[in-house]
C-alpha cells in the first residue's frame, strides 16, 4: 500500500471521468506536439537546403518564386537569364562561388537539375554507386528519386515538360543513369542531377545545334559557370545562378548590383524564407491557439473532477485522518491524483502526435519528400510534459488546499 | 489509560459543554451512555485526538493530548487508538484488503498481510479478502470497520454508536466481536452509545447528562 495505489485505485474508481479528462488533455497535447515536430522539422529542412546559399540570381518575378524555385525545388522557374549576364556577376570580386542552374524538366515528378559538381559539393552530396554525371544526358540520381522511380543504373528515361508526368515527353533525348547518391536528407534526395549542357541539348532543336560547335571553336575565354561554352555566348540561357559571398560586403553591394540590371532579380534565401513562416506563422498560430483552448479546457475539467470527487470524499478523508493520515498526506495524495491525469494525458498526447506524423510520412508522399517523419524527438518535448504536469498540480492545488482543511470532527459527527 | 479533568469545550464563544471527570485503566470496557445532544461523540472525539483546543486535561496513556503537534496527534492516534464509526465507512474504491492495509500504512507501521490474514479469519471474512467493499453486505461492511480498528492491536478502542442501526441479533454479535478484539489485545474499549440493549454486556458507564 502507498499513496500511488490509493491514487490509482481512485481514479480507476471513476473510469469514464478519469477518460474524458485524459482523452481531452491528450488531444490538445497531440496538436501541439505535431505542430513542434512538423515546425522545427520543416525549419530544419529549410534552413539546412538554404544554408550556403546568400543569394539566388534570376529572372524578375516573384523572390519568393525564386528561392522556392531554386532552393526547395516546389515551384516553378521564374524564366530564364542570358548566360553571358550571369557570367558577369559571377566574376564580381564578392563572389567566391558561384553555382548555375538549369531546370524545366522532370521525371515523374522529379525534377532534372542541370548544374555544376559544386552544387553537388554545396549539399555534400556522396554516390551511393556508380559515378557522377560527366557527359551531356548523364544523371546521378538522388537516394529519394532512385527508391520510389526504381531506376537502376544504366536504365534510359525519357524527361517530360515541366513538373507534372503528363507534361510533353522529350522522345528524341533519352537520359542515362551514371550513378546513385546517399540519403543525406537535403534537396539533393528528390532530385536528379545532370549538367547544364543536357538541359540545352533537350531543349535545343535541331536547328540551333550548329551553332554549338560553332561559338565552341572560336571562344576566346571559357565560361566560369559553364566551361564548354564561351564566356561571352550570347544565346545560351541558364534559370539562375546560386552565390556564395566571398565577405559581408557582399550582402550590401551584390543584390544592388544584380537588381540594377534589368533583365535581373537577386533574392536572399533567409530574408524570403524568414517572410514565407511568416505568412504561413499565422495558420500556425490558429491551430496553436486552438491547442491551447482545448488544454486549458481539459485543466478546467480536472479541476472540475476533483472537486466533485473531493466532496465525495469528505467521509473518506475523515477516516484517513482517523487512521493517522496526516493533513500533509492528504494534500499530496490529491495533488498526485491530478498530476498523475496530466501525465498520462500528455504521455498519450506525445505518442499520438508522433503516432500521426508516423502515419502522415507513410501515406502522404509530399511530408516523405520533405523528409518529416514521426521518429524524432525534440527536447521542447520535456517541456510539454513538464508544462502539462505544472497543470496538472495547479488544478488540483484548491482540491488539495481543501482536502488539507477537512475538519474531521465535524466531518465525522455529521449523519 | 484515560485521565479527563475539568474537561470542557466550546463549540463558539458563547457555546461550551463540561464533561464530568473519570478515568479508566487499561484494558477495561466502559460504555459512554448519554442522550442525543449530551456530547457524547465530542467526548469521543477529544479523547480520541479528533478534537483539538479544549479547556482542562485529556491523558491518554500518560500523554496530555493538547502537548502534541498537529503531526504527532495524528501519529498517536494512528498507532494507540481504533475507531469505529456509527456509520461504517470504508474506502469504496479499494478492496477489502486494500482497506486494512491503509491502518498500518497511514499510522506508518508496516504491512503484515499475516495479521490481515489473522484478523479477517477471526471475524469470518477469509474469503471476502479480495472483495470490492461495496458488494459487502451491511453485516460484513461492519465487521471489515471493526477488523480495521484492531488490526494495529490498538491500546484502546472507541466505538461510536456502532449498534443503533442493527437489530437484536446484530447487536449481540457486533457486540461479542468488539468485547472479543478487545480482550486479545488487552485494549480499553469505550463504547459511545444510548442503546439501552449495551448494558448487559458492559457494566462499567460513564453517564453523560444533556447540559
Amino acid at each position: 500500500m502507498t499513496l500511488f495505489t490509493l491514487v490509482w485505485n481512485y481514479l480507476k474508481a471513476r473510469p469514464l471521468n478519469t477518460a474524458i479528462n485524459i482523452i481531452l488533455l491528450s488531444l490538445g497535447i497531440a496538436v501541439v506536439t505535431i505542430l513542434l515536430l512538423f515546425n522545427t522539422q520543416l525549419e530544419q529542412k529549410i534552413t539546412d537546403n538554404a544554408r550556403g546559399i546568400d543569394l539566388v540570381v534570376g529572372a524578375k518575378g516573384s523572390p519568393l518564386q525564386l528561392i522556392l524555385c531554386n532552393i526547395f525545388h516546389v515551384d516553378f522557374p521564374t524564366g530564364n537569364i542570358k548566360l553571358k549576364e550571369a557570367e558577369k556577376i559571377a566574376r564580381n570580386r564578392l563572389v567566391k562561388r558561384a553555382i548555375p542552374m538549369a531546370l524545366g524538366d522532370s521525371y515523374q515528378t522529379y525534377r532534372i537539375v542541370g548544374t555544376s559538381r559544386d552544387y553537388a559539393d554545396l549539399y555534400k552530396g556522396e554516390l551511393a554507386q556508380g559515378d557522377w554525371w560527366e557527359h551531356p544526358l548523364d544523371v546521378t540520381l538522388g537516394a529519394n528519386v532512385k527508391s520510389l522511380t526504381q531506376l537502376k543504373i544504366g536504365d534510359t528515361f525519357a524527361s517530360s515538360h515541366g513538373l507534372t508526368t503528363t507534361g510533353d515527353d522529350h522522345k528524341d533525348h533519352l537520359y542515362k543513369v551514371k550513378g546513385v547518391l546517399k540519403k543525406n536528407n537535403t534537396v539533393l534526395d528528390n532530385i536528379i542531377l545532370t549538367a547544364v549542357e543536357s538541359i540545352w541539348e533537350v531543349h535545343e532543336h535541331a536547328d540551333t545545334t550548329a551553332h554549338v560547335h560553332e561559338t565552341r571553336d572560336t571562344l576566346a575565354m571559357p565560361s566560369r559557370l559553364v566551361p564548354s561554352v564561351a564566356a561571352n555566348d550570347s544565346v545560351k540561357e541558364v534559370t539562375s545562378l546560386l552565390l556564395q559571398y566571398r565577405s559581408p560586403m557582399g550582402a550590401i553591394q551584390l543584390p544592388r548590383i544584380v537588381n540594377a540590371q534589368s533583365s535581373l532579380q537577386a533574392a536572399s534565401p533567409a530574408f524570403e524564407t524568414a517572410r514565407l513562416f511568416s505568412i504561413l506563422g499565422v495558420g500556425a498560430d490558429i491551430i496553436m491557439a486552438f491547442a491551447y483552448v482545448l488544454i486549458a479546457i481539459s485543466g478546467l475539467s480536472i479541476f472540475i473532477a476533483l472537486y466533485n470527487s473531493l466532496k465525495e470524499r469528505r467521509y473518506d478523508m475523515a477516516i484517513m485522518r482517523s487512521m493517522g493520515a496526516t493533513r500533509t498526506k492528504l494534500f499530496v495524495s490529491v495533488l498526485l491524483e491530478g498530476g498523475l491525469l496530466t501525465l498520462m494525458g500528455s504521455v498519450i498526447g506525445l505518442l499520438m502526435g508522433h503516432g500521426v506524423l508516423m502515419l502522415l510520412n507513410t501515406l502522404v508522399e509530399e511530408t516523405q519528400k520533405a523528409g518529416i517523419g514521426g521518429m524524432v524527438f525534440y527536447s521542447q518535448e520535456w517541456i510539454i510534459l513538464g508544462g502539462s504536469l505544472l497543470l496538472g498540480l495547479v488544478c488540483a492545488l484548491i482540491p488539495a488546499l481543501q482536502a488539507y482543511r477537512t475538519d474531521i470532527s465535524k466531518v465525522l459527527a455529521s449523519n | 489509560m484515560i485521565q479527563v479533568s475539568n474537561l470542557a469545550f466550546r463549540y463558539s464563544p458563547s457555546v461550551a459543554i463540561r464533561f464530568p471527570d473519570f478515568s479508566v485503566a487499561r484494558g477495561q470496557h466502559f460504555l459512554l451512555l448519554g442522550d442525543s445532544g449530551s456530547g457524547k461523540t465530542t467526548l469521543l472525539h477529544l479523547v480520541g485526538g479528533l478534537l483539538r483546543n479544549y479547556e482542562g486535561s485529556v491523558s491518554v496513556d500518560s500523554t496530555e493530548l493538547a502537548t502534541l503537534s498537529e503531526t504527532a496527534l495524528d501519529r498517536f492516534r494512528g498507532q494507540k487508538i481504533g475507531f469505529i464509526f456509527q456509520r461504517n465507512h470504508l474506502l469504496s474504491a479499494l478492496s477489502v484488503e486494500q482497506n486494512l492495509m491503509m491502518s498500518p500504512y497511514l499510522a506508518g507501521l508496516p504491512i503484515d498481510n499475516g495479521r490481515i490474514a489473522d484478523v479477517l479469519a477471526t471475524l469470518g471474512l477469509a474469503e471476502k479478502r479480495k472483495s470490492r467493499v461495496n458488494t459487502l453486505s451491511q453485516g460484513q461492511a461492519q465487521r471489515v470497520a471493526i477488523a480495521r480498528a484492531v488490526l494495529n492491536k490498538p491500546a484502546i478502542i472507541f466505538a461510536d454508536e456502532p449498534t443503533s442501526a442493527l437489530d437484536d441479533k446484530n447487536c449481540d454479535r457486533v457486540i461479542a466481536l468488539l468485547l472479543e478484539a478487545a480482550s486479545q489485545h488487552e485494549s480499553t474499549l469505550i463504547i459511545a452509545t444510548h442503546d439501552q440493549r449495551l448494558k448487559s454486556h458492559l457494566t462499567q458507564q460513564i453517564q453523560l447528562t444533556a447540559s
